[in-house]
């Protein structure tokens, strides 16, 4: 991209990622996404047990396989629990921010009467900070000021029980950073892929649409609840082919053999994960890991396969494939990230290149598929 | 307010103090350390000599080295070490942060390795030590960075976001000591209208956040018989000995003390009677007893014979962080006594004790 369409790329995505939220206060993506998608979907439904959205766009050849493009939409953020007599207010954590990496963000409580702004500090506990300034931090030494006194005032103001608190003030919530090659701000997972997917599909439109029939099952609380809005989906849409879109871990701060992936390498496809935990993992199957790759040196863009967490618990997406009628023998799933340098902490960095590649490699995938292809199977 | 200045790079601030400094005073210099230096003639040529200082430098970084993969370690501008007045390293981790280079400002983000899924939750609680941090300015190797026009030296400070006023409330970057200088000047105009019979200074010193030297200049030069600190103040917690709290009025600092060897004790006549002006005027104020502070009052109160000096706290949430919290009326009540105090220094402090 040159500056030019990477400022308007910025433009366009942050109105994705100013939208609310965590789990359980997804809607403004919701909608976000059904306006992005209803003048050139054939089929938009709303779920009624879990606030999912399936948008359907009819492919060109009925013989076909169909594919569904999946990701999860609510953030990390947190939630008002109440004030205290001070005037601070205390919060849970909605998902799993490190940390290590609140204390003095800027936060906004989002309340029914408007937004409210906000920091992150240490919750008062007697003569702070001298003693236990060799502590690191943790959730539990975390309250929200916004600037009141005392519990009145904070009623006041508006603040209740239960408001959703994101990172970052309004307008804010993403920058661009150095000369414009990156963008950073927190929420880029699981915006990135909502952005991304959309994207994809504009441009499938726009072309004239491809062979497949395309799903786009754009999930609620999958970011942190593992498998509760997806029984939904499955029950709904059995399609040919999955393809699972993810915010991929970069850390140049860690060992590479920990975090083999990195910042310009382009779109991850992660062939493996979690096969060595107690829960299971997955192993993508060989054929789709070979169509993946085949597609990635068609657009000549640079790609990273990884083998992830390996003792680490099955993440959602794993289970795509082995809940029943999907395993390994049911429904091939491809699975491709976005790389998204320190995943899960508060400020993440999304490389934009990394962004355009991945993108490429959807959409050139998505006009890949046709009747007849060689999926592998048995 | 929304302007940068970490300690030694004060310019920017500098002009706008003096701008607004210019308009009620009848002289006003720039010294050669940065120093605003205003000036207004009293009433009475015998009378004595004061001097309000309000810093202008905030807390930021310094960019120590860039490796090969375009990320860079930092240093801390801010004297104080780990504990004491330097700044908590804790605040760094996920900053969005400007850095200051010869082609103008570029935007980055303070890191720290470390995946959550990764971490046992030992490793999760573990303390990240500022030296084990990096600059990410979204790139991936040094000569992006260089092409930026950022290397070794350049200054950094806190993004920040602006400053979020609401009602009475404000939220932001450089609370620490921008509302001071707004306390400073307003006194300034309020003495303007008033009249007042001693010499004033006001000064918009630098540099006070490593080592207070801006105002150590400053009051060599000027001599002062009496000089007023205004500066944020940070609010302590539930020790019901002292409280200093948001919303209750600017405090009257009584000492100020930073261990194991430092502490600096306000004139007790001045303190005195900034508190009983305080009563007379209706003017709501806290006692303080700063505990791990050291204002610019350390440096001014030793210059050649002495000067007897005092500060006005503007209790400030969260001080020496990149968002600070704190209250307009405060800082209102914060000029009020300044001015007020100011009117009743028309003669030194020709007594210490008690008699």
């Amino acid at each position: 991209m040159d500056p030019t369409e990477r400022e308007e790329f910025t433009r366009e995505f942050s109105q994705c990622v100013e939208c609310l939220g965590p789990r359980g206060y997804e809607s403004e993506v919701v909608n976000y996404i059904k306006n992005e998608l209803k003048r050139i979907a054939d089929e938009i439904i709303i779920e009624p047990n879990f606030g999912n959205l399936y948008a359907k766009m009819n492919g060109n050849d009925p013989n076909a396989p169909s594919v569904m493009l999946v990701t999860h939409i609510d953030i990390n953020g947190f939630e008002v629990i109440n004030a205290t007599d001070d005037g601070l207010v205390e919060f849970r954590a909605l998902g799993d921010v490190d940390p290590g990496t609140l204390l003095s963000k800027p936060v906004t409580i989002h309340t029914k009467r408007g937004t409210t702004p906000g920091v992150l500090t240490f919750r008062p506990t007697g003569l702070r900070s001298v003693q236990d300034v060799g502590k690191g931090v943790t959730y539990e030494d975390l309250c929200i000021d916004i600037g009141a006194s005392s519990r009145e005032e904070v009623t006041d103001i508006g603040v209740q029980p239960g408001d959703p608190v994101t990172l970052y003030w309004p307008k804010q919530r993403l920058i661009t950073i150095g000369d414009g090659k990156s963008v950073s701000g927190q929420g880029i997972d699981s915006r990135m892929q909502v952005f991304g997917i959309v994207k994809a599909m504009q441009i499938i439109k726009k072309e004239g649409g491809v062979d497949s029939t395309i799903w786009f099952s754009a999930e609620t609380q999958g970011e942190t609840l593992y498998l509760s809005s997806h029984y939904a989906t499955l029950d709904r849409i059995r399609p040919d082919i999955a393809l699972v879109c993810e915010a991929g871990f970069v850390q140049p701060l860690m060992d590479v053999h920990l975090v083999t992936t990195r910042t310009g390498g382009g779109p991850i496809f992660r062939t493996a994960m979690g096969i060595m935990s107690d829960t299971g993992g997955f192993i993508m199957r060989r054929r789709i890991l070979d169509l993946m790759e085949e597609t990635a040196r068609e657009c000549k863009v640079p790609y990273q396969v990884s083998v992830w967490g390996a003792d680490q618990p099955g993440e959602m997406f794993n289970w795509v494939c082995v809940t029943p009628g999907w395993g390994p023998e049911g429904i091939p799933t491809a699975h491709i990230r976005f790389p998204l340098r320190y995943k899960h902490h508060a400020s993440e960095v999304q490389y934009i290149e990394d962004y355009e590649n991945a993108l490429k490699v959807i959409v050139a995938f998505l006009r890949k598929i046709h009747a007849g292809i060689d999926l592998g199977s048995k | 307010m929304e302007q940068h200045a970490p300690s030694g790079f004060e310019r920017d601030v500098g002009k706008v103090v003096a701008r607004e400094l210019e308009k009620c005073a009848d002289e006003t210099i720039i010294d050669g350390i940065g120093n605003i230096i205003a000036k207004r003639s009293g009433a009475s040529e015998k009378a004595s000599v004061v001097m309000i200082d309000a810093h202008m430098d905030e807390i930021g970084l310094m960019v120590n080295y860039v490796d090969s993969e375009g990320m860079m370690s930092f240093v801390k501008i801010s004297r104080g070490g780990f504990e004491g007045q330097s700044f908590d390293d804790r605040i760094l981790p996920s900053q969005r942060v400007t850095i200051h280079g010869a082609k103008g400002s570029v935007h980055g983000i303070v890191t720290i390795p470390g995946i959550p899924h990764l971490a046992t939750p030992e490793e999760l609680a573990r303390l990240h030590r500022s030296a084990e941090m990096r600059i990410d300015v979204g790139v991936t190797s040094r000569e992006e960075v260089t092409h930026m026009g950022i290397r070794t030296g350049d200054p950094v400070t806190f993004y920040g976001g602006g400053i979020q006023i609401k009602d009475d409330i404000v939220i932001g970057r450089a609370v620490h000591n921008r509302i001071g200088c707004l306390v400073m000047i307003e006194a300034m105009r309020r003495l303007k209208k008033t009249g007042h019979e001693a010499t004033v200074y006001a000064v918009g010193s630098t540099q006070s956040l490593i080592g207070s030297h801006g105002a150590r200049v400053a009051a060599t030069r000027i001599k002062p018989d009496s000089a007023l600190v205004v500066d944020a103040t940070a609010t302590s917690a539930t020790d019901p000995g002292h409280v200093v709290r948001i919303n209750c009025g600017p405090t009257i600092r009584r000492a100020e003390t930073r261990a194991p060897s430092f502490e600096f004790v306000a004139h007790p006549k001045m303190r005195n009677m900034l508190e009983s002006v305080a009563t007379e005027e209706g003017i709501p104020y806290q006692s303080e007893y700063a505990e791990n502070l050291l204002t610019d009052m350390a440096a001014i109160t030793p210059v050649g014979r002495g000067v007897a000096c005092c500060v006005i706290g503007i209790p400030t949430r969260n001080i020496h962080t990149p968002i600070e919290v704190c209250r307009l009326a405060d800082a209102e009540n914060a000029a009020k006594l300044v001015t007020a105090g100011i009117a009743k220094m028309s003669a030194r402090f020709e007594q210490y004790w008690e008699s």
